[in-house]
C-alpha cells in the first residue's frame, strides 16, 4: 500500500473516530448479548449445541460434550444480535483514477468506516474486489494495520461478486465502497449483498471528472480498466448527454438500492478529502456521532 | 505561366503547409482517462482523423481552405489566356558556326535543340528556321506542326566558319514582318541590348578551352616540299597539345596512312606557335591533327600538295640577240618549259604567227628609229604586268609620238611614257592575252635593270594561273575556290566532304565555288579532275572564353503579346470569392448546431 493510500487511511481513521455505526433499524440490538434473536446467538440462555465450526468461539466449546463423545461441540445460546461490519471494498482501477483523489477518498471512507465501528464495539471484516471478493490483509484490526489495499484490478464488482463472494456475516451491517460505475444490472451485486444483511448501505465515491463530462473539444476517451479507446468531440450537446447518461445510472442504482432495502449515498472524492463532511451517511443513519 | 518567379504567388504557397499544419494541430485529441466509457455509450464518435486509418477524412473546410489559398496562389502568377486560334508566327534563327559543336552530347547545338523542342511542343507556332552562316539562308518554308519543324532542324549541322546573326536577325525580321516573334539560338550571349518585345535569344554556350589551327600552308614547288602548322591555344593556362602529321599515300604509291611526325607542342595562352616541317617530294595530301579537345572540328587539317604548273613558252624570235636574251631570262625561272610543243606563251617578234586557241603572245615591236624615253612611266598597278614593276631611272628606247609609221598598240595600256603606249594588252578572246611591247633593247637599260625579271615573272605567273585548274588548292571554310576549266569543258560535277556530288554549269572558262564545309573538295569535268581542300582556320571561331548560357529578352512586354492574351486573374477571383462565401456559410451553419462541416 504506497504512502498516499496510508496517508488517506489514517486521515479517515481520524476522522471516524468521531463517529460511530448506528443501529440497524430492522434487528434493533445493544450490547453484546443485550437481545435475544431467535437463532442461535451469545445470550446466557442455553438453546442447543452444534458441531465446531473453525472460527466459532472456543469458549462456547463445550468440553463435557467432547469427553462424552470425543468431538467437539459448541453451545449456542439465543440469539444475540452481535453487531458486525462487512465492508466491501471495490479493488477495480477506476477506482484509482489518474489525476483524482479517489482512490485517497475511498480508502480515507473505509477507514473512516470501519473506525465508526470500533468505536461501536461491532466487529468488521473488510473485502476488496480481487479476483473475486478477498479479504483484505488484517482487515478485521484496526484500519491504521490495514495491508494491500490497491486498486489495481480491472474487475468490475458484480463479476468479482459473481466470481468468488464475500463471506458475510448474518445480519450484518454491509457497506459497498464503490463508484458504481459499470455496465449491467445492480441487483446482480445487490441481492447477494442484501440477503440476511441488517442493513445495506452503498457509498458511492466519484471523482470530479466522473462527476463532471469533459471540456469540449477533441479528446480521446479511454477506459481505465478495459484500455477500450474512443475519439469524441465534445461539443454542449454530448457534455449533455453525458450529464444525463450519468443522472440515469445513478437513478438506476437507486432505485434498486430501494428495492433491496438499502441506502445509498454519493461523495465527491475531492470534497469528501476536503471537508470530510459525512453528514450524508448521518442522514441515512448509517453513522452517528460518538 | 510562370510561378516561381512570382512573390506573390510564393507566399500563397507557402501558406498551404501553414494551413495543413493548423489544421492538424487543431485535429489532435487530447487522451483523458475515464473509470468507465460504459455512460458514453450513445456519444456520436468523431468523423475527423482518428488513430485507426478507416478512410482518408478530410474536412470540408480543409478543403474549401486549401482551393481558396490555391486559386488566390494561381491569380498572382498573372494567368493569360490566348485570344487568338491562330498560330503565333515565329522565325528561329540558328547559329550555324562550328563553335556550336563544342562540348559534344552537351554542346550548345544539342541543348539549343532540346530547348527548342520543348518550346515548340509547348507553343502553336507558325515556324521557320533561318540559318546564320556567313550568310543567312533558311532551312525550308513556314511549318506550323513540331514533328515537321524537327524534321528541318536536322538541317542545322552548325559546319558553318562563321556566323553573321546580325543579317539573318535582319532578314527574320524581313520575313515575319511586324507580328512575327524572333528566337535567337546561339553559343554567346547578345552582343547588343536586347529591345523589349518581338526578341528573344538563347544562348546554350560555356567557357571553355580549345586549342586549334588557325594557319597551315604547304609549298611543293622547288625542292623539298614544306608545310607550316600555326596553332594557338586559347585558353587561361598554357597547355601542351600533340602534333600528329599523317599522308594517306605514300611516295611509293601505299594507300595505308603513315604517320609521318609527331611533336609535342608546348602552347602559351592566346599565342600562335608556328610549326615547319619538310616532307618527302612526291608526298601526297596529308592530314595533321592535334590531340582531342571539346572541339574537334578545328583540330584537323588537310593539305593537298600544290606541284608546280609549268607555262610553256616558245620563242619565236628572229632577231638574234633578243632571242639569246629572252632565251637567258626564260631558262633563269622555274616552272617554264621552253620546249614545249604547245605552248602557253608565244614570245616572237614577228607581226604574224600561229598560234593555238588559248596560246598567248608577247610581241616585241622593234621601232626603227626608236627615241630613249627617261620617263616618267606610268604602269597599271592594278594589272597583272605592273605588279611591282619599278621603271625609275629606266631608259626605254622606243618610236617617238611623231613617227607615222609607229604601230599603234591595240588593247590595254599598261606602261606609258608619255602618250606612248609602251607595253599593252589586248584580249581578242577570254583566253587569249596579245601582249606588245615596244622596245629597242639594245637602246635601253630595261633589260639590265631589276624592273626586266619582275616582268617576266610577272607574265608568266599571270600565265600560269591562268592555265586550267584551281588557282590556290588549299583554302579556308567561308573561302571560294577559283577554278579555270580547260578550254572545251562541257560537263562539271562536283563533290563535296558532305558527299552528294552535283552538276556544276560549266559553260564559262572560271568557276567559283564557295566552301562552307572542311575537306577534300573534287571538281570531274570531262576534261579533268580538279582537287582542293577546305580547313577550318579561323581563330575568332575557335575561341570559346566568350561563350555563355543564358536567356535575354521577353516576348510577353511586346504590345503584340498583350493583344494575343488577356488577364483571367478576374476567374480565378471570382471563384475563390464564390468559395469563401460557401465556406462562411458552412461555418455558420457548424456553429450553430454544433455539428463540425
Amino acid at each position: 500500500m504506497d504512502e498516499p493510500l496510508r496517508q488517506a487511511v489514517r486521515q479517515g481513521r481520524l476522522a471516524g473516530s468521531r463517529y460511530a455505526l448506528s443501529q440497524p433499524a430492522r434487528v434493533p440490538m445493544g450490547m453484546i448479548g443485550s437481545q435475544l434473536g431467535h437463532r442461535s446467538g451469545t445470550s446466557v440462555e442455553f438453546r442447543e449445541h452444534r458441531e465446531y465450526q473453525p472460527g466459532d468461539d472456543i469458549r462456547r466449546i463445550d468440553w463435557h460434550a467432547f469427553a462424552r463423545t470425543d468431538r467437539l461441540h459448541v453451545k449456542l445460546f439465543r440469539e444475540e444480535v452481535n453487531p458486525h461490519l462487512d465492508l466491501l471494498l471495490d479493488g477495480s482501477r477506476s477506482m484509482a483514477l489518474a489525476d483524482t483523489a479517489k482512490a485517497r477518498a475511498a480508502a480515507a471512507l473505509s477507514a473512516a468506516l470501519a473506525s465508526a465501528s470500533l468505536n461501536s464495539g461491532y466487529s468488521h471484516d473488510v473485502w476488496i474486489t480481487r479476483q473475486g471478493c478477498q479479504p483484505l490483509t488484517n482487515g478485521r484490526q484496526d484500519p491504521l494495520h490495514w495491508e494491500g489495499l490497491t486498486f489495481d484490478h480491472e474487475e468490475s464488482v458484480d463479476r468479482a461478486v459473481a466470481h468468488t463472494p464475500p463471506r458475510l456475516r448474518s445480519q450484518s451491517i454491509r457497506v459497498l465502497v464503490s463508484d458504481l460505475l459499470w455496465p449491467g444490472d445492480p441487483m446482480a451485486v445487490l441481492q447477494p449483498l442484501a440477503g440476511n444483511a441488517a442493513m445495506l448501505a452503498l457509498v458511492q465515491v466519484l471523482a470530479r471528472s466522473d462527476a463532471e463530462p469533459p471540456p469540449r473539444g477533441s479528446v480521446r476517451l479511454v477506459d481505465s480498466e478495459t484500455g477500450e479507446r474512443r475519439d469524441l468531440f465534445i461539443d454542449a450537446a454530448e457534455q449533455q448527454r453525458y450529464r444525463t447518461a450519468l443522472a440515469d445510472h445513478l437513478e438506476s442504482w437507486n432505485q434498486a438500492a430501494a428495492r433491496v432495502g438499502a441506502v445509498m449515498r454519493t461523495f465527491i472524492a475531492e470534497d469528501l478529502l476536503g471537508h470530510w463532511d459525512l453528514k450524508p451517511l448521518v442522514e441515512a443513519e448509517v453513522l452517528k456521532l460518538h | 505561366m510562370p510561378f516561381l518567379t512570382f512573390p506573390l504567388a510564393l507566399m500563397a504557397l507557402s501558406s498551404l503547409p501553414v494551413l495543413a499544419g493548423i489544421y492538424w494541430l487543431r485535429n489532435r485529441y487530447r487522451r483523458q482517462v475515464v473509470s468507465s466509457l460504459c455512460l458514453w455509450e450513445h456519444a456520436n464518435p468523431a468523423r475527423e482523423g482518428g488513430r485507426r486509418i478507416e478512410k482518408l477524412q478530410i474536412p470540408l473546410l480543409f478543403l474549401l481552405e486549401l482551393l481558396i489559398l490555391a486559386l488566390l496562389a494561381l491569380g498572382a502568377t498573372g494567368p493569360r489566356a490566348s485570344t487568338t486560334s491562330t498560330h503565333v508566327p515565329l522565325t528561329v534563327v540558328l547559329d550555324d558556326s562550328y563553335s556550336m559543336l563544342a562540348g559534344d552530347a552537351m554542346s550548345a547545338r544539342t541543348l539549343g535543340s532540346d530547348a527548342l523542342t520543348e518550346e515548340l511542343h509547348r507553343g502553336r507556332y507558325s515556324l521557320r528556321f533561318i540559318l546564320a552562316g556567313p550568310l543567312p539562308q533558311t532551312l525550308g518554308a513556314s511549318v506550323h506542326r513540331a514533328s515537321e519543324a524537327l524534321r528541318q532542324l536536322e538541317g542545322w549541322t552548325c559546319r558553318s566558319a562563321t556566323a553573321n546573326l546580325d543579317a539573318a536577325i535582319a532578314l527574320a525580321a524581313e520575313l515575319g514582318g511586324a507580328q512575327g516573334r524572333i528566337l535567337v539560338v546561339s553559343d554567346a550571349p547578345p552582343p547588343f541590348e536586347i529591345p523589349s518585345g518581338s526578341l528573344q535569344w538563347w544562348a546554350f554556350g560555356r567557357a571553355r578551352a580549345n586549342s586549334a589551327f588557325v594557319g597551315a600552308a604547304r609549298n611543293d614547288e622547288a625542292g623539298p616540299s614544306r608545310c607550316m602548322f600555326e596553332v594557338v591555344h586559347m585558353g587561361e593556362k598554357p597547355a601542351e597539345v600533340r602534333l600528329t602529321v599523317q599522308t594517306s599515300t605514300t611516295p611509293e604509291g601505299g594507300t595505308e596512312p603513315v604517320t609521318f611526325a609527331q611533336a609535342t607542342l608546348q602552347l602559351e595562352p592566346g599565342r600562335p606557335t608556328q610549326h615547319f616541317m619538310e616532307i618527302p617530294s612526291g608526298t601526297g595530301p596529308i592530314v595533321a591533327s592535334l590531340s582531342e579537345d571539346d572541339l574537334m572540328e578545328d583540330n584537323r587539317v588537310l593539305l593537298l600538295p600544290s606541284p608546280p604548273r609549268t607555262v610553256g613558252v616558245k620563242l619565236a624570235v628572229t632577231d638574234e640577240a633578243s632571242r639569246q636574251l629572252l632565251t637567258r631570262t626564260f631558262e633563269a625561272m622555274e616552272g617554264v618549259d621552253t620546249t614545249a610543243d604547245f605552248p602557253d606563251l608565244l614570245v616572237t617578234d614577228q607581226a604574224q604567227v600561229e598560234r593555238g586557241p588559248t596560246t598567248w603572245t608577247l610581241r616585241l615591236v622593234r621601232d626603227d628609229p626608236a627615241v630613249p624615253y627617261l620617263g616618267p612611266f606610268v604602269v597599271d598597278r592594278a594589272h597583272p604586268l605592273g605588279e611591282g614593276l619599278g621603271l625609275e631611272g629606266v631608259i626605254w628606247a622606243a618610236a617617238g609620238p611623231e613617227e607615222e609609221t609607229t604601230e599603234q598598240l591595240a588593247g590595254r595600256p599598261v606602261v606609258t611614257a608619255g602618250n606612248v603606249v609602251l607595253v599593252s594588252d589586248d584580249s581578242p578572246t577570254t583566253r587569249q592575252h596579245d601582249l606588245r611591247v615596244r622596245l629597242r633593247a639594245e637602246l635601253s637599260t630595261l633589260t639590265r635593270s631589276p624592273a626586266w625579271p619582275v616582268f617576266f615573272w610577272n607574265l608568266v605567273q599571270w600565265r600560269r594561273a591562268s592555265l586550267p585548274g584551281v588557282e590556290t588548292l588549299n583554302l579556308r571554310t567561308g573561302d571560294e575556290a577559283r577554278i579555270t576549266l580547260a578550254m572545251g569543258t562541257t560537263q562539271a560535277q562536283l563533290q563535296t566532304p558532305a558527299g552528294e556530288p552535283r552538276p556544276l554549269p560549266a559553260g564559262d572558262e572560271h568557276l567559283r565555288i564557295p566552301l562552307p564545309l572542311p575537306g577534300l573538295y573534287t571538281l570531274q569535268t570531262d576534261k579533268g579532275l580538279y582537287s582542293f581542300a577546305a580547313n577550318v582556320l579561323h581563330a575568332d571561331e575557335s575561341d570559346l572564353g566568350a561563350a555563355k548560357a543564358g536567356k535575354w529578352g521577353q516576348w510577353s512586354a511586346s504590345p503584340q503579346y498583350q493583344r494575343e492574351y488577356r488577364s483571367i486573374l478576374w476567374a480565378f477571383a471570382a471563384a475563390a470569392l464564390g468559395l469563401l462565401v460557401l465556406h462562411a456559410f458552412l461555418v455558420a451553419r457548424a456553429g450553430g448546431k454544433g455539428v463540425r462541416a
